[in-house]
């Protein structure tokens, strides 16, 4: 079905870094993803197994939980990855697959084939998380990662659905399934009767399995992609007043993926935040909820270094130098990354006593995500079909933003210490940056 | 070989939209096999859009591209094993791949039983244009190199509609003169070849027909011996047409 050959291509294309052994950079990457993944979650799962949590929950909320769940960060992880904006059909490894005399179901497996491994890794990572919590929940493991796993699949089948061509419904349709799943959930929580809950989880389960539909359309769609090669891509010209500075600000809209991204961050962020509204959420922790807009602003910083050469960027010397550079970068991913917190911020204000304090604190862990993300990405400078890079720069953003509370200690901290832990960070991050900036560029050309 | 022959190339009321600036319009072609046919034009004119349409790189906005009775538009699979495409960039290949491995890649889609033939090809075809660094990843080969390996990747599976985006582009002239020869076989083999190309003296020598493109529209279809007979030369016919083409206001 798929020859060896052209399944070695696939692993060397999109999970290689730029060395003489293609194929053993991409499996070492492949396997140093595995292993973190199965290292952490297994640090995680001793926390877990000591953990409270309720149990005796029925088998099939467990599993309807699950799946949601998995549905939402599977969606996440492609948004991230940017399997969205159709990239796949954008470069010359495209190009060429597509003009191979190969099956639909061959084409259909090669472009599947990426997205399956990176979602394995998340898979058995999650896995490892469902089984120790189901031990101490007292259900059913199996069901709870079966549950997972069709929800991950369901998440990133949601991604795939092309509307006329265009990738944004795919991405409106997987924020309302999330904000109707949420609903719902609220809904069955207060429900009464057996029979109410029992349709409600239907209509949960239903709603998540549906965008599965995804992968069938990708199947069904697989002749007319071989066909077509690249949509005509126009950008609009550079306004003539923007200062140098701004430059990074430009790009990042003209940009498709940036564009895209940072599009996406923002739906979500709304969608979010009018959540919150309707369902008229109060939080006894209103600092927390803003970590969910630290996370989108991050992965749209990911994307930030990946729109430049790797090596030897032309804007070092448009922008006076390394540092200019980064000053610029900065302000993209800053501003954009206070823009995405917005409106998750002004929609829990109103928990928060100190509206002062909560807008510099808003301020301060979107700045930190985002230098956290384009430390990511200026680590992995990861290209469009860098699906390694792209997921190794997201995991460590992500991380770096959940692990500073608990590194920092800050269940015990005042919120101003907090405020100024989270500066001080991303401090730390911009010289991080400027280091392997400067570490690139001397030694640039030295093999 | 009687069957051979009739096998053609057609392109039937035609319109491929690449831009709100740009359309290619056209009426009807039609590519005999065992003939050269060169598309030439200015720069922006539309023989690649023209091109890439016919190898089905991109879907026409209306009209269709029937290839062997084949449509592009809905049988693509055995279109693709009956067209080699040479193009013209640089880019066309995939760094991460050895020379070796690529053309593995290639044959590896074909037919499993022609194993054997397909790889005595690629050494065949390798040979004739002097190429040798089949070890070398492609991402690391010259301009002229990458050139070689598009052809010999365009003409591995032996197709029966070679379509030639400028041959000799990066090529020295000593591999122009071999790729010419192999261009020139494969032609007597029945094979029906069209070539995008600037170099009109090359097209002259070349090709049995010609079409010219000006502004996405065919504005001559004829054979060379007809051009030259009226014209003196394809570059004065071409000079004539373009006189004629009103430019774009600046």
């Amino acid at each position: 079905m798929l020859s060896s050959q052209l399944f070695k291509t696939i692993i060397m294309v999109h999970f290689s870094s730029d060395t003489g052994s293609p194929l053993n950079s991409a499996l070492q990457r492949m396997a140093l993803g595995l292993g973190v993944s199965v290292l952490l979650a297994l640090t995680l799962a001793k926390a877990i197994s000591r953990a409270i949590l309720p149990y005796g929950l029925p088998d099939s909320v467990i599993f309807s939980l699950a799946m949601s769940v998995g549905f939402i960060i599977g969606g996440f992880v492609m948004m991230a990855m940017h399997t969205m904006n159709g990239d796949h059909r954008k470069n010359t490894y495209n190009t060429i697959l597509s003009m191979l005399s190969i099956s639909k179901t061959s084409r259909w497996i090669a472009n599947e084939i990426p997205m399956f491994f990176v979602l394995c890794i998340v898979a058995i990572f999650g896995g490892i998380l469902l089984h120790a919590a189901a031990s101490v929940m007292l259900v059913s493991g199996f069901v709870a990662i079966s549950g997972w796993i069709i929800g991950l699949y369901s998440g990133y089948g949601c991604l795939l659905i092309d509307v006329a061509g265009r990738k944004l419904p795919s991405v409106l349709i997987f924020v309302t399934i999330v904000g109707l799943v949420g609903l719902l959930f609220d809904k069955l929580l207060l429900s009464g009767s057996n029979g109410n809950r029992y349709n409600l989880l239907l209509v949960i389960n239903l709603l998540v399995i549906a965008p599965l539909f995804g992968h069938l359309q990708l199947y069904l769609r697989g002749a007319r992609n071989s066909l077509a090669r690249n949509k005509f891509i126009s950008r609009p010209l550079i306004p003539d007043r923007v200062p140098y500075v701004g430059w990074y600000l430009v790009k990042m809209f003209r940009n498709q993926r940036t564009r895209g991204s940072l599009l996406i961050a923002l739906s979500l962020s709304l969608t979010a935040a009018a959540s919150i509204i309707i369902r008229g959420k109060t939080f006894a922790d209103p600092y927390q909820v803003l970590l969910f807009g630290g996370v989108l602003a991050a992965t749209v910083a990911c994307d930030v270094r990946g729109v430049m050469a790797k090596y030897c960027p032309p804007e070092i010397i448009l922008l006076k130098g390394t540092s200019g550079l980064v000053r610029a970068e900065l302000l993209a991913v800053g501003i954009l990354g206070v823009c995405i917190g917005l409106p998750i911020g002004i929609t829990v204000i109103g928990s928060s006593g100190e509206w002062l304090l909560f807008a510099a604190y808003l301020v301060a862990v979107q700045w930190f995500s985002s230098a956290a993300g384009l430390m990511a990405s200026t680590l992995f400078v990861p290209g469009n079909n860098d699906t390694a890079g792209q997921f190794m720069s997201a995991v460590i953003a992500i991380c770096a933003i959940f692990a500073l509370p608990r590194l920092g200690q800050f269940s015990s901290t005042t919120t101003i210490s907090q405020l100024v832990y989270w500066l001080g960070s991303s401090m730390l991050f911009v010289m991080v940056i400027n280091l392997i900036e400067n570490y690139r560029r001397r030694n640039y050309g030295r093999s | 070989m009687r069957q051979r022959r009739r096998i053609k190339l057609t392109i039937d009321d035609l319109k491929v939209r690449r831009s709100k600036y740009f359309q290619l319009t056209v009426p009807y072609l039609h590519f005999l096999p065992g003939v050269v046919t060169c598309i030439v034009g200015a720069n922006g004119s539309g023989k690649t859009t023209l091109v890439e349409s016919i190898v089905g790189l991109i879907r026409p906005t209306q009209g269709r591209v029937i290839v062997s009775g084949y449509d592009t538009n809905k049988d693509i699979i055995q279109v693709k094993r009956s067209i080699g495409y040479i193009p013209d960039d640089e880019d066309w290949i995939i760094p991460e791949l050895s020379a070796r491995e690529y053309f593995s890649l290639l044959i590896s889609v074909q037919d499993q039983t022609r194993l054997r033939v397909l790889n005595k090809r690629v050494v065949e075809l390798a040979d004739e244009l002097m190429f040798s660094s089949f070890n070398q990843q492609l991402g690391d080969l010259s301009h002229g190199n990458i050139k070689k390996v598009q052809i010999i990747a365009g003409l591995l599976h032996d197709p029966s509609f070679l379509v030639v985006d400028e041959l000799s582009n990066g090529l020295d002239p000593i591999a122009i003169d071999r790729a010419e020869r192999l261009l020139r076989r494969k032609m007597y083999g029945g094979t029906c070849i069209i070539a995008a190309t600037h170099d009109l003296y090359w097209a002259e020598r070349f090709a049995k027909e010609i079409i010219m493109i000006a502004k996405g529209h065919v504005v001559l279809n004829d054979y060379t011996e007809n051009i030259i007979s009226r014209s003196g030369s394809l570059a004065n016919r071409f000079m004539e047409v373009y006189a004629d083409v009103k430019q774009p206001a600046i």
